[in-house]
């Protein structure tokens, strides 16, 4: 049977797709300032390490540098792809990416007011500033939903539009804030384009359970999402209940996307191209489409950070900047050659 | 099989169906017709639930349609609707499956069984040879067709459709109708549809239901709802009605 063909291909294409991840994934703890050969850092990782072959300083940048950054990043690019994918279906937009409901913008504010009023200490595992970017990022989602909100219902245009709105409205502030304040504007600017630089196992434990139930939920709803790319009026003729699972995943994708932001910064672009090149890949079937954008998004953020803090010696690039740097021509690339091959050219 | 028990519904309040009665019997194949603006579709979609009358109800099998859960009644029937939205490509396959959503549960797989339905379905509406194509590579009467055979691998008792073949030219509109006629006399589906087409509606249907202004004007078979004069009064169009080889309305 050919579905039986099909579903053993996917089944195929995500295990290579895992173990290409889980490769890159140990090429790039040997990655960085100190070069650390891939038998350390198996050793190290394996707890085999002792004192006399491995320096105590590699002990340290693999296990609580490295590691979990590069965790964080895996996890970060798989949540925003998937976040991108999950608002792509249900705004029917190709444009939507994670931040529709102006989280980027509501969590840049919130981090802005933070780093300018020098607030420090930390909250469960938080840095401050992190924690008001959430915050900030939670009060603009409520604003979003509120505005588009018509009698117990919730538009999706409105959501667009009260999202675009409040985003241009929290960028003004933000650049007003920048501009009395132009002494802090290079972390202001630093935490706009996103890093992991600040990458720890507290962060990384205080996103990694929204993540995987998050995803893990949305995952259950891929038949649903397929319904409604078709039509919301054609996936309640399918008996799909369309309000409740509007509410329900917008409000969960949002909740995720002020996880990611908060660790993170506003890195852009991952959640935007990473679902349409799977799609071109893949299909449209959100069953196969949320579990490889969730691995490959992850693969690409990895690879872009593994760039961002090794291209230049003397410092590191903010990510956002290599997500778009890199990922901008090579997605136009693959765009010209789908179209090409649509056409039958 | 349906039943409407005078529903109205408005929009704000603009009257938009004012004590619409109907009743649908099985194995029916019913045309709605009217002018522009006269309810044709906002009567479907009340029908579906898409809509809710402000007053009066709708039955489906003595049951107030309001007591049913939503996949309970993608059960019971199914929908084409007038625009397909296409943002992003599904193949023909994938679409046609999507029609055994009502009849799985949350995580369960399509079984061999469903996979049998889907197949059979793609045969009957002529759409097999198409099924690796995506959605944005067909032509409209395809679609049409795969939208229909998604309907069906719902397995309804009763099919309805809002105006399904004004995008289509002749000879798409005469193989949609033909198909959903040879569903309903082989399949014994009930069928409504609102149509634009007089002529078509004519020749396909055994019931009419003529609309003007949101009220059901006329309700029966071809040859007593399609009168002159009735056409008058309703489009305000002089035609001649013929009522041999087989009825026909020309517009004067």
């Amino acid at each position: 049977m050919e579905i039986q063909l099909k579903r053993r291909n996917n089944f195929i294409k995500i295990t290579l797709l895992l173990a290409v991840l889980v490769i890159m994934a140990i090429f790039a703890v040997t990655q960085g300032n100190v070069k650390i050969s891939v038998p350390d850092v198996v050793k190290i990782t394996l707890g085999l390490d002792d004192s006399t072959t491995i320096k105590a300083s590699h002990s340290f940048i693999v296990m609580q540098v490295r590691i979990p950054r590069i965790l964080l990043s895996l996890l970060v690019g798989g949540m925003l792809s998937v976040i991108g994918t999950i608002f792509q279906a249900l705004f029917r937009n190709p444009m939507a990416d994670p931040y529709v409901m102006g989280v980027s913008s509501g969590a840049a504010f919130g981090a802005t007011i933070g780093i300018l009023f020098g607030v420090g200490g930390t909250f469960l595992g938080m840095g401050m500033v992190s924690m008001l970017a959430f915050i900030g990022a939670m009060i603009t989602i409520l604003c979003v939903y509120q505005l588009a909100r018509v009698g117990g219902k919730v538009s999706t245009t409105g959501i667009l539009l009260a999202g675009i709105v409040i985003n241009a409205l929290l960028s003004a502030a933000i650049s007003f804030l920048m501009i009395l304040f132009h002494n802090e504007i290079d972390r202001i600017v630093t935490w706009t384009m996103g890093s992991f630089g600040a990458a720890s196992w507290e962060q990384l434990g205080l996103i990694f359970i929204p993540a995987i139930v998050g995803v893990g939920y949305m995952m259950t709803h891929a038949r649903e999402l397929n319904a409604m790319v078709m039509g919301e009026d054609e996936a309640r003729a399918l008996g799909v209940s369309v309000d409740r699972l509007k509410k329900v995943l917008l409000i969960l994708a949002s909740l995720l996307s002020a996880f990611a932001v908060s660790v993170s910064g506003i890195i852009g672009f991952v959640g935007l191209i990473v679902p349409h090149f799977f799609r071109m890949v893949f299909g449209s079937d959100h069953r196969v489409l949320i579990p490889v954008s969730f691995l490959g998004g992850g693969l690409f953020m990895l690879v872009c950070d593994t760039l961002a803090r090794s291209l230049l010696n003397s410092m590191e690039i903010p990510v956002g900047i290599i997500t778009a740097l890199f990922g901008g021509p090579f997605f136009l690339m693959l765009l010209q050659k789908h179209k090409r091959r649509s056409e039958g050219i | 099989m349906i039943k409407a028990e005078r529903i109205n519904f408005s929009y704000g309040n603009q009257n938009v169906l004012k004590q619409v009665e109907l009743a649908v019997e099985k194995g029916c194949f019913i045309s709605v017709i009217g002018p522009n603006g006269s309810g044709k579709t906002t009567l479907l979609k009340n029908l579906c639930r898409l809509l809710q009358p402000q007053s009066g109800e709708v039955k489906i099998d003595a049951l107030s349609i309001k007591a049913y859960k939503p996949k309970m009644l993608a059960k019971k029937m199914a929908v084409v609707h007038q625009e397909i939205q296409n943002t992003f490509d599904f193949n023909i396959h994938e679409v046609v499956l999507m029609g055994r959503y009502p009849h799985l549960k949350a995580l369960q797989n399509e079984s061999a069984e469903d996979l049998k339905i889907v197949e059979k379905t793609m045969h009957l509406t002529g759409i097999h040879h198409l099924r690796h194509k995506s959605m944005s590579t067909i032509s409209g009467g395809e679609r049409q067709r795969v939208m229909i055979a998604k309907a069906l691998t719902q397995e309804p008792d009763l099919l309805l459709l809002d105006e399904p073949i004004s995008h289509l030219d002749l000879k798409y509109q005469l193989e949609v109708l033909k198909l959903c006629k040879s569903l309903n006399r082989e399949k014994q589906l009930t069928i409504l549809t609102t149509l634009h087409d007089i002529n078509l509606a004519a020749r396909f249907s055994d019931v009419i239901i003529l609309m003007h202004h949101g009220e059901i004007v006329k309700v029966g078979p071809p040859a007593e709802v399609l009168t002159s004069e009735l056409i008058r009064n309703v489009y305000e169009v002089d035609v001649t009605v013929i009522h041999e080889p087989h009825l026909l309305v020309i517009p004067h």
